[in-house]
């Protein structure tokens, strides 16, 4: 029977052949050696024995006088057997893979990102001081430290990152924004429109108005420090209005489905007619014009182009349209002039309208349009002092 | 010299019966179980004398064994059992003197 000893070091069939092969069973029954699925062949027998007794089995061969032949080999012994005659190409694998970790645990370039105003080899001296260099163990670099030093040693930088990608390390660099004189603001900060006060930050100056207040354009909300320009966020409640009209009779210009085709060349100035009617065929039209030039693509393409004029015969087709309808259109338009005008950033709090001219033709509506807004605007400080 | 094997023989059987002690132990007869014709099990045998696959005689003290059937074959095989497989359809024992059972 099988044992998980022979299943682990492995079990043969063996096939006996000869006069008696049955000597050979008793012989190795009489050794004490485990046997198993013992059957007869054709030429013989054939039995399942552990690979340590095949050394006995072969001696007892010998004295039983028959021939043995191994038929089957089982059991993780030989799986086994056949890594270790694989040997060497699995230990220079292995070397490979150790070869490439190793190999790729270096730093083999590095490249620079962003802060293109600082000298690029005194920033990569830098970073080399601080250990990232190609040759450079990846293992031993830290990163964070050297984005800190980055933005010590250079206090033009706003912002430094490092990343290594394989054997590549990226070091991306964003420069201090500088902002010239003339962009910072000298003066009080005016209102640009007619508006109630909804908030009011102030972080430098003094604020004139407070939440609630009515204020027009041009007033100051934050007046100027001794030396420095107001700035504050001030947001307020502002109106626009629109007016728009829709008339009420709408003329559409449709294909009646005639058409017709004029053909005609043109031979420098002159043009002749090749076909089709001379003028147009029909009293209201639309017409789609085609031409070729012979010989276009070349350098002096010849003076002569064909044309061909097709004619689309077109009907006005009148529809009155209801009051509401109407309304609809006026109020559409009204609400496209008003939102035009608001800024992208303006928060719409409340829209009304109301039709303050109608007619048999006509409707007209009025739209107002109420939003919350920054309305602070930087006056330059010569004005301020003037004002 | 055989005549006196055989009395020791006869000795050793009457004394067993009059003790009542297992024949199989004390005699070293074989014990034969069958299990519904598909496996045979053989204890205290003495070696395989021919193996077929319709025909497997086992030795044993005093005797052999035929076992006949069909896809006869040997399970195992140690020192004091043989276990057969297969479709046993007949055993038939035989003494040394010839004699079957």
């Amino acid at each position: 029977m099988i044992g998980l000893r022979d299943l682990w070091g492995g079990y043969l069939r063996i096939g006996v052949s000869g006069p008696q092969p049955e000597r050979l069973v008793n012989l190795i029954w009489i050794k004490r050696l485990n046997l198993w699925d013992l059957q007869a062949e054709e030429d013989g027998l054939s039995f399942c024995i552990s690979v340590s007794d095949l050394k006995v089995v072969r001696r007892l061969q010998r004295q039983s006088g028959c021939q043995i032949s191994i038929l089957e080999k089982h059991g993780a012994r030989f799986p086994r057997q056949k890594l270790v005659r694989k040997r060497t190409p699995i230990i220079a694998a292995l070397i490979f893979l150790i070869s490439v970790y190793v190999v790729t645990g270096f730093v083999w370039t590095v490249e620079l990102d962003g802060g293109g105003g600082l000298p690029r080899n005194v920033l990569l001296d830098a970073i080399s001081e601080m250990g990232i260099f190609p040759g450079a163990w990846k293992g031993s670099v830290d990163l964070q430290r050297v984005e800190r030093g980055l933005l010590i040693r250079f206090s033009q930088l706003a912002w430094a990152g490092i990343r290594v990608e394989g054997t590549r390390v990226i070091v991306q660099l964003v420069e201090r924004v500088q902002i010239p004189d003339e962009m910072v603001p000298t003066g009080d900060l005016v209102a640009d429109a007619d508006g109630i006060i909804d908030k009011i930050m102030v972080f430098r100056g003094q604020a004139m108005v407070e939440p609630g207040d009515t204020v027009t354009s041009g007033q100051v909300l934050v007046a100027r420090a001794e030396h420095e320009g107001a700035q504050a966020v001030v947001q307020a409640r502002v109106w626009y209005e629109a007016y728009a009209e829709a008339s009420r009779v709408r003329e559409d210009r449709l294909l009646t489905g005639r058409v017709e085709d004029a053909w005609m060349m043109v031979l420098g100035d002159r043009v002749v007619h090749l076909g089709g009617p001379e003028s147009p065929p029909y009293t209201t039209w639309e017409e789609d014009r085609t031409s070729w030039v012979l010989g276009r693509g070349r350098k002096s393409p010849l003076p002569v182009e064909f044309i061909k004029l097709r004619y689309y015969e077109i009907y006005t087709r009148r529809e009155v349209l209801g009051v509401d309808r109407a309304r609809e259109e006026a109020l559409r338009q009204a609400r496209e002039q008003v939102l035009s005008r608001v800024m992208p950033e303006a928060r719409v709090i409340d829209l009304v309208s109301q039709v303050v001219h109608e007619t048999e033709n006509v409707v007209g509506v009025r739209v107002l349009v109420e939003v919350a807004r920054e309305i602070g605007q930087h006056r330059p400080a010569e004005q301020s002092e003037g004002g | 010299m055989r005549s006196d094997r055989a009395q020791s023989g006869k000795l050793r059987t009457s004394m067993t019966r009059f003790f009542e002690l297992p024949s199989d132990v004390v005699l070293d007869l074989p014990r034969l179980t069958l299990v519904g014709g598909v496996e045979l099990e053989l204890e205290n045998h003495r070696g395989l004398v021919r193996c077929e696959t319709d025909l497997i005689v086992i030795a044993f003290r005093g005797g052999e064994m035929d076992v006949r059937g069909d896809d006869l074959r040997v399970v195992r095989l140690d020192r004091d059992v043989l276990v057969l497989g297969g479709r046993v359809t007949s055993v038939e024992i035989r003494d040394d003197r010839g004699d079957e059972q």
